[in-house]
């Protein structure tokens, strides 16, 4: 019942609002005006992005599911350079789930041509991980990927290798609980290595929390901690993507929104109330702070 | 940059009354859940409540709506024959007043029956035994670091009505949680991997190299002595948010089991006498704010699960 009121706010305030803008031809520059005055905010470090909802859109839109995935690409494209303009200095996105090699043959094949073509053009010369300084880090057990796609990965890795400024995580195909065991396997791997035979502190004792944390694969390529995670299309679920991550000191955004939609207008909010957070907690410690010193 | 300040400021602002006039026609909109056993599509088999408290607040009023939601929960739980119920919360407050729950939900009589008076404590799971007879089976104390214990597991009676009425009342499985259930008890179980290992690689020279899968690992965390993975989970703020809506967090549970989780969090508690947070003192403030569970909120929580769509990657 709450749509209807939604859907006056925004036909009559915010769609016109930006049929205003896009007339006048002053649309980019309201928008980069707009994440100016958001930058001047706290910004968080580290955002996560489940981009569901591209079969869904597409059938929504009466479109083959090969489209909603391009769709998707672009959406991907669009937010991620919000996120870049705000200095956001870590980007990761599901792209592709383990579980996704279920889906039909027909649509798996199509993901992995775009995964393919669009990874290249993402890191290009002149393209907008070049323009932005941003690391590419393909993350996931990718010896599932057929040949051509593990060159693509090896070689848009590689165009980007001296990038330094952000790092766009590219989780696929991915799972957070094979994340989870390939860390625990290494640091088991780590411990029982022969040159860890000393009389000293057995090193298996010394595997704690932190020690797995390290050896996370997107850990150990540089990403910080996470500090909020979106999940698109009105589920409410993580579906296996950064649970460790995300279990602790991350703010969980459920979107409705559909994935290929997904845009300025729905991370704004996302972002506001994350500074809001922030800015609370801050005058929260201070308070308490100042107690403990006037005791 | 510090010209932006105002507009940043202007733009909060914006937000806020945009917050304030979508949350208002939702209050007034939102449509009334079906009742409590009302039939529904789907129930959950193992249902998690994570209580977040406010460490700002009083800790009493904090155990108080906490214990008075379990006990609410643990009542509406066996109404509907959910057979496992979780319950979570950072600072341990529920760990600590385990009794006052066992004395709370275990009747005076008839049932004085040990096997649905039983506690049950559950030691981080420890690898299978090897095959190799040089070694031995590790034991449950080797894996305890600091005397730890994951979780505790009671077992509540059927409900007197219900045991009359149904010819196999079915007893409740209680899981109080708490932070070591979480991270910990994966570093737990790792170092028990890696000990069983390194045993096990002194008698086997062609050892070619530790390998762990997902199912292996899961059968440690998820299997008989460890944590089975709720389908849907409850995210309870005893105090609502200082700032429009509550945030979303699950604060450390456990994260290897809430893979396929559902998640209700009610963020709008109590959001238009969060205004009063910022003018009462906070033990004024603590009590009046804070609230339990209640019967409104887990009846929409219901109708979320029912509702929504599983496709397991398809």
């Amino acid at each position: 019942m709450a749509k209807p009121f939604t859907l006056v706010f925004l036909l009559y305030i915010l769609y016109p609002f930006q049929w205003i803008l896009t007339k006048l031809r002053i649309t980019r520059l309201a928008q980069r005006s707009l994440l100016h005055i958001l930058a001047a905010g706290p910004i968080p470090g580290h955002v996560g992005f489940v981009m569901d909802g591209n079969r869904r859109y597409a059938r929504g839109k009466g479109k083959l599911v090969q489209e909603g995935h391009g769709d998707g690409y672009l959406a991907l494209r669009r937010v991620l350079e919000i996120c870049l303009r705000l200095n956001i200095r870590c980007v990761s996105v599901y792209a592709f789930a383990i579980d996704n090699f279920k889906r039909p043959q027909e649509e798996v094949t199509a993901l992995m041509q775009l995964a393919e073509s669009k990874l290249m053009e993402l890191c290009s010369h002149g393209d907008l991980l070049q323009e932005y300084g941003v690391k590419l880090n393909v993350i996931g057990r990718r010896s599932l990927f057929p040949e051509s796609v593990q060159t693509a990965v090896r070689k848009a890795e590689e165009l980007t290798e001296g990038n330094n400024r952000s790092i766009l995580n590219v989780c696929m195909p991915y799972s957070s609980r094979d994340e989870m065991t390939t860390a625990v396997e290494d640091c088991i791997r780590e411990v029982l290595a022969p040159a860890n035979d000393f009389m000293s502190n057995d090193p298996i004792e010394e595997i704690s929390e932190d020690t797995i944390d390290s050896h996370l694969m997107s850990v150990k390529r540089g990403s910080p901690p996470l500090d909020i995670l979106v999940r698109t299309s009105g589920v409410k679920r993580l579906s296996d993507f950064m649970l460790w991550q995300c279990c602790e000191n991350t703010q969980l955004h459920f979107s409705n929104t559909y994935w290929p939609d997904f845009g300025l207008f729905d991370f704004v909010p996302i972002i506001l109330e994350w500074q809001r957070s922030v800015w609370f907690h801050r005058q929260n410690v201070w308070l308490r702070g100042s107690d403990s010193r006037n005791r | 940059m510090v010209l932006a300040y105002p507009f940043l400021a202007l733009l909060h602002s914006i937000y806020s009354l945009v917050i304030f006039s979508i949350s208002f026609c939702r209050h007034i909109t939102r449509p009334t859940p079906s009742a409590l056993n009302a039939t529904r599509g789907r129930l959950p088999k193992h249902l998690s409540i994570i209580f977040v408290s406010d460490a700002d607040f009083d800790e009493r009023t904090n155990e108080y709506c906490i214990m008075k939601s379990i006990f609410r929960a643990i009542s509406w739980c066996q109404q509907l024959g959910i057979p496992q119920l979780s319950v979570y919360d950072v600072e341990g407050i529920i760990l600590n007043n385990v009794e006052t729950i066992r004395e709370g939900v275990v009747p005076e009589s008839p049932f004085k029956d040990s096997e649905f008076d039983r506690r049950h404590i559950h030691y981080p799971p420890t690898p299978p035994s090897s095959d190799y007879s040089e070694s031995r089976p590790l034991s449950p104390q080797e894996d305890v670091s600091g005397g730890h214990i994951p979780f505790l597991t009671l077992c509540v009676p059927p409900l007197q009505s219900a045991s009359r009425a149904s010819k196999n009342p079915q007893s409740l499985t209680l899981n109080v949680l708490s932070r070591e259930a979480s991270k910990p008890a994966i570093a737990s179980v790792a170092r028990a991997i890696a000990r069983t290992q390194r045993r096990n690689s002194k008698f086997n020279a062609k050892d070619r190299g530790f390998k762990l899968s997902v199912n292996n690992l899961e059968s440690y965390l998820e299997g008989k002595n460890g944590l089975a993975p709720p389908d849907f989970m409850i995210i309870h703020p005893v105090h609502p948010s200082k700032y429009h809506r509550s945030p979303i967090g699950l604060h450390g549970y456990p994260p290897w089991q809430i893979r396929l989780t559902e998640i209700y969090c009610n963020r709008f508690r109590k959001q238009y006498e969060a205004r009063l947070m910022w003018f009462l003192p906070s033990h004024v403030s603590s009590t009046l704010l804070s609230s339990s569970f209640t019967e409104w909120e887990f009846r929409e929580a219901l109708d979320q699960f029912a509702s929504a769509e599983f496709r397991l990657g398809k």
